[in-house]
């Protein structure tokens, strides 16, 4: 089943410039992201050269979504499913590989965004960090696990809406676009989507600083791992039963 | 073999199918006919566990197809030739099928060699005519070089070779006694190459019969009878037939023998210059025993 998937995945084009996409915006947003906050630090509040650098991971999300919905959307349901009826396995087999091509790809995305990222801070003449300090290596294998979490969340949004459009869409809005406007919510709900929304929670792995009003890195992402996995539930169980 | 038992399948307030029981009989070629809404793709969508039946089941060489270990083996199945990516070759479609169920690779090769694609395997599926990717979905369904072959609308978009080397592999595989299901709209197709029917209209059976008893059934027998003297028609008449005149002059008798009609020649000393027996086709048989059946007509 896995070699079945992997054939799949290999003979279209759109994975790959997903995870080349991935790489380049982690890397370059990063590098960007880095270069401005170090410009504009006035060395009085607290600084986190590593959570800078890897900003770009915030915009790769979406690629990793991308490559998650379309690893179902482009499926040819009926041909595969007729030919292997055990459609969980199926899914198993595309939640593996999704999680696994992401990881990779991430983790060597965000270590070089990492160099780039320190370099460019250090240009600035502004504290930086390398790899080697408290924190720098669990917040760069973060980084390759909150992107892999994006994209089985991708899966599932393709399996629960059957369409690229409307899995793209929820993605983007419920992954990138809640976090963003939450301050333009109610106070109670703003504290509560900053705190403990799924994805913003998630980020929290990339910290290497304290941070009173946020969960700690690994509390943080077990809130985006716990809602990724109840989503795949929801998707396993809907793909088992429905009428293709 | 395949064995549909009181099948019905409801979406909200459609019935589909409704209460369908026939059986598929190996060793021949049987067309699975209906008009369009009889209930033919999901019997087949329902028999391939893509869709639940609401009740009754489909039993595949005796079991549940749901529960086979390696489906393709048992089940080969071209529902929509379509259904291929654009962007995918047809040598990497289906040897993802054929990686699902662990089948040897050169399977593949070997498909892609009997439907005539072998050359082009390496091009991508978006590139194919409809005839070419026709070709690819009887490749996929023969993959596992099952006992049982779901093809629906097989030969739509072949050319007219493609046709004739589609009805020989029909023929061939059944030869070869596996189950052969083909559903098509095409009567003149479906008469030089299925051995049985079954037929289906708004959900229930209709027909399952030989071809043959299909349409003897259906319509009697007419002769078409041309003769070099007016007025034959009054002595046909008197003897009992119905005949009908044709503008050209040839007579339509039913209800008469051919040697009946030749002894009334006789009789009347009228020299008979064509006498042939008229069968009705299977198209027309088919659209009498569907009449009350069709979901979207014109008034007649």
């Amino acid at each position: 089943m896995i070699r079945s998937e992997w054939i799949k995945m290999r003979s279209l084009r759109s994975p790959v410039w997903c995870l080349i996409t991935l790489l380049g915006v982690t890397v370059l947003f990063g590098w960007m992201i880095a270069t401005a906050q170090a410009r504009q630090w006035d060395g009085a509040q607290p600084w986190d050269p590593v959570r800078a650098g890897l900003t770009g991971v915030i915009v790769a999300q979406i690629a990793a979504a991308v490559f998650g919905v379309l690893a179902f959307t482009t499926e040819s349901l009926r041909v595969t499913v007729a030919a292997a009826p055990r459609r969980a396995r199926m899914l198993a087999a595309k939640a593996l590989l999704v999680a696994g091509f992401v990881l990779v790809t991430g983790v060597v995305a965000a270590l070089f965004a990492f160099l780039a990222g320190q370099a460019a801070i250090a240009g600035q003449g502004v504290p930086h960090a390398s790899l080697g300090d408290p924190g720098a290596l669990r917040a760069v294998a973060g980084a390759g696990l909150y992107l892999s979490a994006a994209g089985l969340l991708g899966l599932a949004a393709g399996v629960l809406t059957r369409s690229t459009a409307a899995a793209v869409t929820s993605v983007i809005v419920g992954g990138l676009l809640v976090p963003v406007f939450a301050n333009a919510m109610p106070e109670v709900l703003a504290r509560f989507v900053i705190g403990y929304w799924p994805t913003a929670a998630g980020l929290r792995i990339l910290a290497t600083t304290r941070d009173p009003a946020m969960l700690d890195p690994w509390p943080g992402f077990a809130v985006l791992a716990a809602a990724t996995g109840a989503l795949l539930v929801a998707a396993f169980v809907t793909f088992r039963r429905r009428d293709i | 073999m395949l064995e549909i038992q009181e099948l019905t399948k409801r979406y909200g307030e459609t019935v589909a199918v409704d209460g369908l029981t026939c059986t598929f009989e190996p060793g021949r070629v049987t067309g699975f006919l209906g008009p369009n809404g009889a209930g033919k793709t999901t019997t087949m969508l329902v028999a391939l566990a893509l869709q639940r039946a609401t009740a009754g089941r489909v039993r595949v060489n005796g079991r549940d197809f749901a529960g086979c270990a390696s489906p393709m083996r048992e089940v080969g199945a071209l529902l929509d030739a379509q259904a291929v990516h654009p962007n995918r070759s047809a040598r990497a479609h289906l040897s993802a099928l054929a990686a699902s169920n662990r089948l040897p690779r050169q399977r593949v090769a070997e498909v892609l060699d009997r439907v005539g694609l072998a050359e082009v395997a390496g091009r991508r599926a978006g590139t194919y005519s409809l005839g070419m990717k026709q070709r690819l979905g009887i490749a996929a369904a023969l993959l596992g070089d099952p006992g049982v072959l779901l093809l629906d609308e097989p030969i739509n978009g072949l050319d007219p070779t493609g046709i004739a080397w589609a009805r020989g592999l029909m023929r061939e595989l059944a030869g070869e006694g596996r189950t052969v299901v083909l559903s098509s709209h095409l009567m003149s197709e479906m008469e030089l190459t299925a051995d049985h029917l079954v037929v289906i209209g708004r959900g229930r059976l209709i027909a399952d019969t030989s071809l043959a008893a299909f349409l003897d059934g259906a319509s009697p027998a007419e002769l078409l009878v041309r003769v070099d003297a007016v007025g034959f028609a009054r002595a046909l008449r008197a003897a009992g037939a119905v005949v009908r005149e044709r503008p050209d002059g040839a007579l339509l008798v039913g209800g008469l023998e051919a040697a009946a009609v030749g002894r009334i020649a006789l009789a009347e000393q009228v020299v008979i210059t064509e006498l042939s027996s008229r069968r009705g086709s299977l198209e027309d048989v088919f659209m009498s025993a569907t009449a009350d059946a069709v979901e979207y007509g014109s008034p007649r």
